[in-house]
């Protein structure tokens, strides 16, 4: 029963590096998936890949939009640790690799992400001790996400790198809710997250992102090697970015929604964890219809403390 | 479960708040109050083959601009001999480019500088006419 518990709760946090501190034209929001009743530390890697596919309008309306391929490569070292009994800490580092292409034009950028940092309280909990059937968890908590990223001016325009830049320059601030109810080894997620964005040096800002998901889960043990299999739904949505906050320059051909089909698994044995999950779009509209979402996969390898 | 309930209701009235409808500038386009200043080429400028034309000019407006385009044209033929155009997200920029004449017959040449107002059509346009002489 610990590994069934220990097993979700890897791959309900190995959801947080959903986390996407660089996309703001792919409508990134954070999440920290289903939180059930762990207790313990942790340090992972985790490697996240999104593409997306951009309609670049020219300058004068008439033409015909410039098409761009973007792919947004995320290597994380990310952990937990508990601070007491109700209260865990959460870091996240990532480096990412960017790159668009136009045309037979290739544009690179890497370098180091924006660092984050949550914490997580538990508000409502089965007591462990509960010989149930019917379980459930309510955590709810908060971020901040600093502006280290690699991060470059963009004050003569260049307003197109901006969400392909590893950094965003930006602090960010995050409230999240969680709940899981789980009936002996079946169970559902449902979050919502929604992140404050503030704007940069110069007066950019990346649109507020709401991030809500729904998810089954269904605990398969054979001895001590067990496999946990998800599906569900998950919903970024983002306000329009301001070209500059300070005199409300709204870029309304910002923004929107991408709704994802969610399927994936988790497999753990002793003190390791291996998480793999795949995103297909099923619904979306963002960037005034420019921007669309094409794929989201992640995989991840965690290790208990 | 009544506090519950209440919970969710204020994490959703935050939610709606924060989501709600988006502060914007709304000054209504005003192309007579966009200013273009070309300081290079000057009009009725003659250029022999082989010299650059730098084209060197400041635009200015009340509220956000999204950028501009850049025509240098034979005036009589309306043939395009250099084009450009860049997305500018302010209400201020400088344009520095550069043409390299090559004309071997003699011709009047008509610089347009467009620039966008909105991505609604309105835009404002500069236009200065010089000369090549081989």
């Amino acid at each position: 029963m610990k590994q069934i518990i220990c097993c979700i709760a890897l791959w309900c946090v190995a959801a947080a590096a959903y986390a996407c501190d660089v996309c703001g034209g792919a409508a990134g929001g954070q999440g920290l998936g289903i939180l059930p009743m762990y207790y313990r530390n942790f340090a992972g890697l985790q490697y996240q890949y999104r593409s997306f596919n951009s309609l670049q309008e020219q300058v004068d309306e008439n033409q015909s939009p410039r098409q761009s391929r973007e792919y947004y490569n995320t290597v994380q070292v990310w952990g937990r640790v508990h601070v007491s009994k109700r209260v865990q800490l959460f870091a996240f580092l990532p480096y990412q690799f960017n790159r668009r292409s136009v045309g037979s034009t290739v544009y690179n950028y890497n370098g180091a992400g924006d660092v984050s940092v949550w914490a997580n309280a538990t508000v409502l909990k089965t007591e462990d001790d509960c010989d149930c059937n019917w379980r459930h968890m309510l955590v709810a908590g908060g971020g901040l996400k600093a502006p280290t990223g690699k991060y470059a001016s963009h004050a003569n325009d260049k307003a197109d790198i901006l969400n392909i830049m590893p950094g965003t320059g930006t602090w960010d601030f995050a409230l999240n809710a969680n709940y899981t109810l789980r009936y002996r080894k079946a169970g559902i997620n449902t979050e919502a997250s929604y992140t404050l964005t503030t704007a940069d040096a110069e007066s950019y800002k990346y649109g507020n992102k709401l991030t809500a998901a729904l998810r089954g889960f269904y605990a398969l043990q054979y001895g001590q090697f067990t496999i946990l299999p998800q599906a569900g739904l998950r919903s970024d949505y983002s306000l329009h970015d301001y070209d500059n906050y300070k005199r409300k320059w709204l870029n309304e051909q910002s923004g929107g929604y991408i709704l994802y089909a969610t399927a994936g698994a988790q497999a753990y044995y002793g003190r390791v964890g291996l998480q793999l999950s795949y995103n297909k779009p099923v619904a979306q509209h963002y960037g005034g219809g420019n921007v669309k979402a094409l794929q989201f996969a992640d995989a991840g390898l965690f290790f208990l403390f | 479960m009544k506090q519950h309930i209440q919970i969710a209701i204020i994490a959703f009235s935050i939610i709606g708040v924060l989501s709600a409808c988006q502060k914007k500038d709304d000054t209504p386009a005003q192309p007579a109050k966009v200013v273009i200043n070309v300081s290079s080429p000057v009009s009725g400028q003659l250029y022999r083959k082989g010299d650059s034309v730098y084209i060197n000019a400041s635009v200015s407006y009340i509220s956000e601009l999204h950028g501009y385009e850049l025509q240098l044209k034979n005036k009589n033929t309306g043939t395009v001999l250099y084009a450009s155009d860049e997305h500018v997200h302010s209400d201020a920029f400088a344009i520095k480019e550069a043409w390299l004449d090559t004309l071997s017959t003699a011709t009047d040449l008509q610089l347009e500088i467009t620039t966008e107002i909105d991505h609604e059509g309105n835009s404002s346009q500069a236009e200065i006419e010089f000369k090549s002489q081989p």
